[in-house]
């Protein structure tokens, strides 16, 4: 027994690291906020903008519903979560202006829809259920949770302005685009294929990053109780 | 009596994946030579490098898989064959390999492979290559045009007659020469006569049943008869609509694909139903005249569902007989009220 605790210890150290970033990630292992990068993420510049957004809405939300939890009966979520997270919208769209004069319009009603996205939600859900939240510990794992979902939308907003018009961040390589790169499917193709490859990479990071070596591996599996 | 014990499966057939394919493989055989007649021979170099670039995709993504390469298994030749006869002889090799490890690498592959994948694979590569380059997949060379074997084509190239019947106009093909597919379209996918042979050939066979073709050419049939585009008879209408473009190829090669197809009779009926009434659709409001992939990718997503559907069917149908019978015994027992 003493083995497979020293496994699951180094495991799971290793894999805390990157939680809601590889492991975990909100969009590709959870699933959520993919109208968000489907649609709009169709350049690497609302990629940046969609991930500055978030950033700018979520985490202000969740501290405001950390102070405010108290206060709050369950039933009253549903509404309560995405007023909030609105009001936040006018900071977002200041934040992100800085980018382009015109990046709101880039983004359309998807920019406008972000207080009502399934991560902001489940984010804020997940603190309220908590008994006793820590405030750190809150912020910090929503803010894993940006990063990974801004990760993605910069990297699908990248693959599919390079390939769609051929340029980035506005700048021409070279190449001649393929127009279906900017369309809907593309984003929920890449999406897939950066699952896969997310979790291949996560897959490797413990292979490689040497948490369990392949003797202790054999030793769990051999002293691993059974269960009737 | 000797009894002996013998493992499963009892009923044997001498159907397998191998008879199918090869008889798909024979039935496309002779759209190539008449691809070759029309369009010499870039028409075989195309085919060829098709089914080199889908087989060499596939061994790739079942070794990705990690799993055993099956010899035996000809649907990759199939899909590489397939891919070139619905795009136009002027098409570049690039093209057709991009629709071809479109088709096998993100529509068959990541699904499980063989018998796994819910789209069709040979109508989700051209389904991308219509969307990535309409300029070049939907402009045609005249049959018996010279082109080169190699590099850019300098024939001209024009719209099919599909696309002048989108845009209202009348197009203008002697019934003989559609027959014949002697005018502007994909290259195997005009030759009307060579499809129906085709056609019969796989369905004595049974390689495709007609539960799935037949209800899918009446709908478009009966659509275009009632909501013709142009200022047609009504024979011009349907002829037009069923055999200017690729639609009589999809219903042949495309729709009948056992994998993406349902499996019970009525759903396989109301899916070739389903695929035909969206077909028309996509001709009377889609921006492209290539409309078929688009309706068959779309009800391959449904086959499943359909499935289900047709097996829940038979009860449903028992428990509405059944209500509706309780509802008229009841109206029996109960005593007429008199004033």
């Amino acid at each position: 027994m003493k083995v497979n605790l020293k496994i699951v210890r180094s495991q799971r150290r290793l894999s805390n690291l990157f939680r809601g970033i590889l492991s975990d990630n909100p969009v590709l292992v959870g699933g959520m906020a993919l109208p968000f990068l489907v649609v709009p993420a169709v350049s690497l510049q609302n990629g940046v903008a969609l991930f500055c957004a978030m950033l700018l809405i979520h985490l202000p939300t969740v501290l405001v519903l950390f102070f405010l939890r108290k206060f709050l009966p369950d039933w009253s979520r549903v509404m309560v979560i995405p007023v909030v997270a609105s009001l936040f919208l006018i900071v977002a769209y200041y934040g992100i202006q800085p980018l382009s004069p015109y990046i709101s319009d880039s983004l359309g009603i998807y920019f406008s829809l972000l207080p009502a996205c399934s991560m902001i939600f489940a984010g804020c859900s997940h603190m309220l259920e908590e008994r006793k939240p820590a405030l750190g510990k809150t912020l910090l794992r929503n803010l894993c949770n940006v990063i990974g979902f801004g990760l993605v939308a910069c990297i699908v907003g990248g693959i599919r302005e390079f390939f769609g018009t051929g340029t980035l961040w506005g700048r021409p390589m070279g190449l001649s685009g393929i127009s279906s790169f900017q369309m809907a499917f593309a984003g929920f193709l890449l999406v897939g294929f950066l699952a896969v490859g997310a979790r291949l990479l996560h897959r490797l990071v413990l292979r490689l990053g040497g948490g369990v070596p392949k003797k202790l591996l054999k030793e769990a599996a051999r002293e691993v109780p059974k269960h009737d | 009596m000797n009894l002996t014990v013998r493992r499963a499966p009892h009923i044997r057939i001498s159907e397998t994946n191998r008879t199918l394919m090869v008889d798909m493989i024979i039935s496309l055989v002779p759209l190539y030579i008449m691809a070759y007649l029309y369009y010499g021979i870039r028409a075989l170099y195309l085919g060829v490098w098709g089914i080199l670039v889908a087989v060499a995709a596939d061994c790739a993504g079942v070794l990705l898989r990690r799993e055993k390469l099956n010899v035996r298994d000809l649907s990759s030749v199939v899909t590489g064959m397939m891919v070139p006869l619905l795009l136009p002889a002027s098409i570049s090799y690039t093209t057709v390999a991009v629709a071809v490890l479109f088709g096998i690498l993100v529509a068959k592959q990541p699904f499980g492979g063989v018998g796994q994948n819910i789209f069709n694979p040979t109508a989700a590569g051209i389904a991308f290559v219509t969307l990535s380059w309409p300029n070049q997949v939907l402009r045609y060379p005249t049959p018996l045009a010279e082109l080169e074997l190699f590099g850019d084509v300098t024939a001209q190239l024009s719209e099919s007659p599909a696309y002048a019947l989108k845009m209202g106009g009348v197009p203008i093909i002697d019934p003989i020469d559609m027959l014949l597919g002697n005018f502007k379209g994909p290259m195997g996918a005009t030759y009307i006569l060579v499809i129906a042979a085709c056609l019969l050939y796989l369905l004595v066979r049974r390689t495709v049943r007609w539960n799935v073709a037949i209800p899918f050419l009446g709908v478009v049939a009966v659509m275009a008869l009632l909501f013709p585009r142009a200022n047609l008879t009504w024979a011009e209408s349907i002829a037009y609509e069923m055999f200017s473009g690729s639609l009589f190829f999809g219903a042949v090669f495309l729709i009948n694909d056992p994998v993406t197809s349902p499996k019970h009779r009525q759903a396989q009926i109301l899916y070739g139903v389903l695929a035909g009434v969206l077909t028309m659709l996509y001709r009377y409001f889609g921006g492209l005249e290539q409309g078929v992939v688009f309706a068959i990718l779309i009800v391959n997503a449904l086959s499943a569902t359909l499935d289900k559907f047709s097996e829940v069917l038979p009860d449903l149908i028992t428990w509405i007989r059944r209500k509706h019978g309780e509802g008229q015994s009841q109206d029996r027992s109960q005593p007429e009220k008199t004033l």
